[in-house]
């Protein structure tokens, strides 16, 4: 700023020469008037005429033929000089007064040509005089302005730091003290990292972008632990030094507030690894809660993927037998001839193959929670041991006669109209109405598509942790898109779809090239109006099967399907196990 | 003519006696004299105007220059503070010299009074002194002639 300042000069239209003639020679052109105590001109000489008096009277009042002694009226008694006196463009005079011991007075003229140098000096100095005002007024408006801005900073919660192209510290804002707990005074010159608490890929990410080895532009969402144990969430923007090469800029915003409302929001619609907020999920979360205390046997009913296993834990989770075991039946994957046995054991020599004794599933859940799934493809000569099982809680193993005693919570889930079943023969009606002592409801996703956007927000977030890339947000042309989406797989195939995204995007935003194109193509109908083509999904389990060597767990992800769904659809398209 | 350097007092008397107003500054080097015949209340009046050069660092009035002034107009910058003290030091030395005399304040400038530093508050000040304040402008005009008239009517009266 101080740069711009002009600097003051002097026009000095006397030269060295003027001053030597001045001073040498001379050229004084004297006059001189005497006047009497009355103010009278009584004689004059000199060189009057060159001043503008050349008719001048005696004994009339010397100041009405005399320009300037009426300004000197009355005249005293002491000598007195006036200097540098003008009353004509660029002629000046130095106008002395001496007083005679009669009571007259001598006035006397002497003009110098020094004059204008003497002027010009002066007006140098002057000029000076304003400059230097104007630079401390100028000065003190940049600094008021500093001061200005440094206050607003403060006030903005953010931390601006600059770093010179070795990554030290060259500037830090007064807001460090309150976020970073160091003085500003007290890191000029220290590195980045010694005063930014950052660990880990954070701390590899923030160096990128400072280094120039990634592009900067984006924020990057950080966690500090700072020296008293807390920890600040912030979001830095990196930028270049507009001002020098090298330099950079940061912008550290303090997100904390920000972060821990929004974890308070994400637990209050997260229960038990359950996302949801919509009236019907809270009344799901509801019910868990009322159950979980009770030893109740439960049936938990939903399509496939809406997460019954994750309720049947839920309940586990928040029951008294937390710590004890807790076992999934997927009854669907079992064979008529396995079932039996691996439910309820068996005794060495049983069968081909007993080698050994063998307690069941019951048995290991003791103390604990089973839970049956796809409990509606149980066989019939099961249906009835597990009726005995729910009457008596003890099982006989198979092999044996003497019942042993169970202590278990038994949890049902199943994706059929178990009433529908009944009716058809397939479902014992008492082993029904054991099961469904208590019932939950979990609704598919398309009648709860308020939850939609919370959790592509969620799976967004997990996958782009998980996978590195620096997706944060979805476009409002891919959300509306997912939300129209009919999700006949529910919260499972929303989830795979997220990944398959986030996979596939480059960016920080989500667009609809990227979804996969099931999903932006002709809406899906309704899941009760779609046809069942068999041999469709038979290629289509088979194909998943062979690209993960029939490992089906592996298939059912790629599917986007559990395995106990894989298992029923396997079964359904006369698939071998 | 009185006040601190570049207040104005050469660009008053100027846009006073010859109606011109010059944006360049030129340094008074000890007194100019002009001399400005004027009406008021029916009297013709002489006005002898000794516009003196500005006090400053290095300049500071001679007490001889001051002799034979009926009243004076102080002249005081609106865009800078210091004038003000300077002013008020002048009038000291006038009273010191010739006793009191009949004088006007001219706060000049106020073509930028965006500018100014010099307050209400400060401006009251001097009026609760008793100084009888007017703000003018050299380059406008604005209340150049009413000060020069409140002058010659104190003299007279």
């Amino acid at each position: 700023m101080t740069d711009r300042i002009e600097q003051p000069f002097a026009d000095l239209p006397a030269s060295v020469c003027d001053y030597l003639r001045t001073v040498c020679v001379g050229e004084r052109h004297p006059a001189y008037f005497l006047v009497d105590r009355n103010g009278l001109l009584i004689r004059w000489g000199g060189d009057c005429a060159r001043y503008g008096w050349a008719e001048l009277k005696s004994d009339q009042p010397a100041s009405e033929q005399v320009d300037f002694v009426e300004g000197l009226l009355p005249l005293g008694t002491e000598p007195f000089i006036l200097p540098m006196a003008s009353w004509e463009e660029g002629r000046y005079v130095d106008i002395h007064g001496v007083p005679s011991a009669e009571g007259d007075w001598f006035l006397v003229l002497d003009c110098t040509s020094m004059a204008k140098a003497k002027q010009s000096i002066q007006q140098a100095m002057n000029d000076m005089a304003l400059m230097r005002n104007k630079r401390e007024a100028l000065l003190r408006q940049v600094q008021k302005d500093h001061d200005d801005l440094q206050v607003m900073l403060n006030q903005l919660r953010v931390i601006t730091a600059v770093l010179d192209s070795d990554g030290r510290i060259v500037f830090l804002s007064d807001r460090a003290e309150a976020i970073l707990m160091e003085s500003p005074e007290n890191v000029l010159g220290r590195r980045w990292h010694e005063v930014f608490p950052v660990t880990g890929d954070d701390r590899e990410c923030l160096e990128a972008q400072i280094t120039g080895q990634v592009n900067a532009g984006e924020k990057i969402c950080l966690r500090m632990h700072i020296s008293t144990g807390r920890d600040v969430w912030v979001e830095i923007d990196v930028r270049d030094d507009p001002r020098k090469e090298g330099h950079r800029l940061l912008y550290c915003y303090d997100m904390s507030d920000v972060y821990n409302l929004r974890s308070m929001l994400e637990e209050k619609a997260e229960f038990c690894g359950m996302i949801g907020k919509s009236a019907s999920m809270e009344k799901v979360f509801q019910m868990i809660r009322n159950l979980a205390g009770l030893d109740a046997t439960v049936l938990i009913e939903g399509e496939t993927g809406t997460g019954k296993e994750l309720v049947a834990r839920a309940i586990h989770d928040a029951s008294s037998s937390a710590d004890k075991p807790f076992i999934v039946v997927n009854c669907a994957g079992l064979s008529d001839s396995l079932i039996n046995s691996e439910l309820f054991g068996h005794r060495k020599g049983a069968f081909t193959g007993a080698m050994q004794d063998q307690e069941g599933l019951f048995e290991a859940a003791n103390g604990g929670t089973i839970l049956l799934d796809e409990i509606g493809d149980v066989p019939m000569n099961t249906q009835t041991r597990l009726l005995r099982v729910l009457e008596q809680r003890e099982v006989v193993r198979i092999g044996e006669t003497q019942p042993r005693k169970i202590d278990i919570r038994i949890l049902a889930a199943t994706h059929k109209d178990l009433r529908q079943e009944v009716r058809a023969g397939n479902f014992r009606e008492d082993l029904l109405y054991r099961i469904r002592v208590a019932r939950i409801m979990i609704p598919p996703l398309r009648e709860r598509r308020e939850d939609i956007p919370l959790l592509i927000q969620t799976f967004l977030h997990r996958f782009a942790t998980a996978s590195g890339r620096p997706v944060v947000e979805v476009d409002s042309e891919a959300m509306r898109v997912m939300m129209n989406y009919a999700w006949p797989g529910n919260v499972r195939e929303l989830r795979n779809a997220v990944e398959f995204s986030v996979i596939g995007c480059a960016g920080s935003v989500l667009k609809l090239e990227h979804l996969a194109p099931e999903i932006t193509e002709v809406p899906a109908p309704p899941v009760s109006e779609r046809p069942y083509d068999v041999n469709a999904e038979k290629q289509r389990i088979l194909e998943a099967l062979r690209v993960c060597n029939g490992n089906r767990s592996k298939a059912a992800d790629v599917l986007g399907i559990s395995r106990a769904t894989l298992y029923r659809r396997m079964k359904a398209c006369f698939i071998a196990s | 003519m009185l006040g601190a350097f570049s207040v104005g007092k050469t660009s008053l008397v100027s846009r006073y006696v010859h109606s011109m107003f010059s944006e360049r500054y030129q340094t008074t080097v000890g007194v100019r004299i002009e001399k400005q015949q004027m009406s008021i209340n029916g009297s013709t009046l002489d006005l002898l105007i000794w516009d003196l050069h500005g006090e400053d660092d290095v300049h500071t009035v001679r007490d001889s220059y001051l002799r034979g002034a009926s009243g004076y107009l102080l002249v005081l910058d609106g865009t800078r503070r210091e004038t003000l003290a300077v002013a008020r030091a002048l009038k000291q030395r006038v009273d010191a010299v010739l006793g009191e005399k009949p004088f006007v304040a001219l706060l000049n400038k106020t073509d930028v009074r965006a500018d100014w530093t010099i307050s209400d508050a400060d401006v009251e000040s001097l009026r609760t002194d008793g100084w009888h304040v007017l703000e003018t402008s050299a380059k406008s005009g604005d209340g150049v002639e009413k000060g020069f008239e409140i002058l010659a009517a104190q003299l007279l009266g």
